[in-house]
């Protein structure tokens, strides 16, 4: 026989195992054997609450039991959850509207153009010494100076 | 929609325990120890160590998790879906132990034996005609037991499952459903398939001696 329709006809007899009009004996000896297993131990549910119950006492007395931090959780869920959900909203705001780049963090081309330019302590220069100085410097006032005095003549 | 929330006797306890109090717990480990021990016993065979540490780790689950039990089942079925679970895990974690099937290894669970055993140790020493009826029905008792548990470990875990549930524990398709999260209709198909696997092991065992 095939293993298919093996396979089959145990179907076939496993469809009769609720009839009690079929008589299977293999059925009936199995089914024997199940009813066998079927009483319980009386004496469980006092042996595992005598194990189980100081275990429960010395979680309860626990601030920190996973039961007291759920139960803590699940009283304070709707508070909680908005809560958090102000602080991340603060959180994210805080992210987004931060300087670009703070002074002392940049790097140091960008400090040295952020930097306002050194105060001259001397006289300003005659404009036959602009030009050199005027080239060499960041400022555009030095700038326009050099442009005002050293421009050629039209 | 939410589910109404259907009201049990056992509320009462779940509730209690819920607020805070360890001995409503109590009740309930009382009326299902010896069921989940039975459901235990059936599904994990002989990877069963000492059945009453399990059967604990099973209720200490379920106190953990009472206040996500929102009773929209009844407690019976959440704390079956529980120990299955439970077993589940013992059965991924450890492979089969292949012990023998010696009839002092078996697990005193196998369905009532420690009632036998108390009645034997009782009354046999007043008669000895009863100790010779109650060690024969001891010992017939331990080779049933032997049997269908050599049996049920030639299943696939799901099947075993199902069949425990369904025939030793009685329950029905809605039940047994709820319990595994499968709708009734896989329930039976799967029962089917359980029970043909059942009677083609009833087969090989036969067919062995």
């Amino acid at each position: 026989m095939s293993r298919w329709s093996d396979w089959r006809r145990r179907m076939k007899r496993a469809e009769a195992w609720d009839d009690p009009g079929r008589d299977d004996p293999g059925i009936a000896s199995l089914k024997g054997l199940l009813r066998s297993a079927r009483r319980e131990d009386p004496e469980a549910g006092e042996r595992i609450w005598r194990n189980l119950r100081p275990r429960l006492h010395a979680l309860e007395d626990s601030p920190f039991s996973p039961a007291s931090l759920w139960g803590a959780l699940a009283a304070a869920g709707p508070r909680f959850a908005l809560g958090a959900a102000f602080a991340c909203l603060i959180a994210a705001g805080a992210f987004l509207s931060r300087p670009a780049a703070l002074p002392g963090e940049g790097p140091r081309t960008q400090v040295a153009a952020l930097a306002p330019p050194p105060a001259l302590s001397e006289a300003p220069a005659t404009p036959e010494e602009y030009p050199v100085q005027a080239l060499q410097a960041n400022s555009g006032d030095d700038l326009l100076q050099f442009i005002a005095y050293g421009a050629p003549p039209r | 929609m939410e589910p109404a929330r259907v009201t049990h006797e056992d509320s009462i306890w779940v509730d209690r325990c819920k607020a805070g109090d360890p001995d409503a717990f109590g009740p309930l480990v009382q009326k299902f120890a010896g069921r989940i021990h039975r459901l235990a016993w059936g599904i994990l065979g002989e990877r069963l160590g000492d059945a009453d540490d399990a059967v604990q780790e099973i209720f200490l689950k379920a106190y953990l998790a009472l206040p996500k039990f929102r009773g929209d089942a009844k407690f019976s079925t959440w704390l079956y879906r529980i120990a299955v679970n439970h077993c589940r895990d013992i059965i991924r974690r450890s492979p089969p132990p292949h012990l023998p099937l010696e009839e002092d290894s078996l697990p005193a669970a196998a369905g009532g034996m420690a009632v036998f055993e108390a009645a034997a140790s009782g009354e046999a020493a007043e008669n000895e005609s009863l100790e010779a009826d109650a060690s024969e029905a001891l010992a017939a008792e331990k080779e049933s037991a032997a049997k269908l548990q050599r049996l049920l470990g030639e299943l696939k875990e799901r099947h075993r499952s199902i069949i425990v549930m369904r025939e030793l524990e009685g329950m029905s398709y809605e039940e047994i459903g709820a319990a595994l999260r499968i709708p009734p209709g896989t329930v039976r198909s799967r029962l089917n398939r359980a029970r043909a696997s059942l009677l083609r092991a009833a087969e090989i065992m036969r067919e062995e001696r």
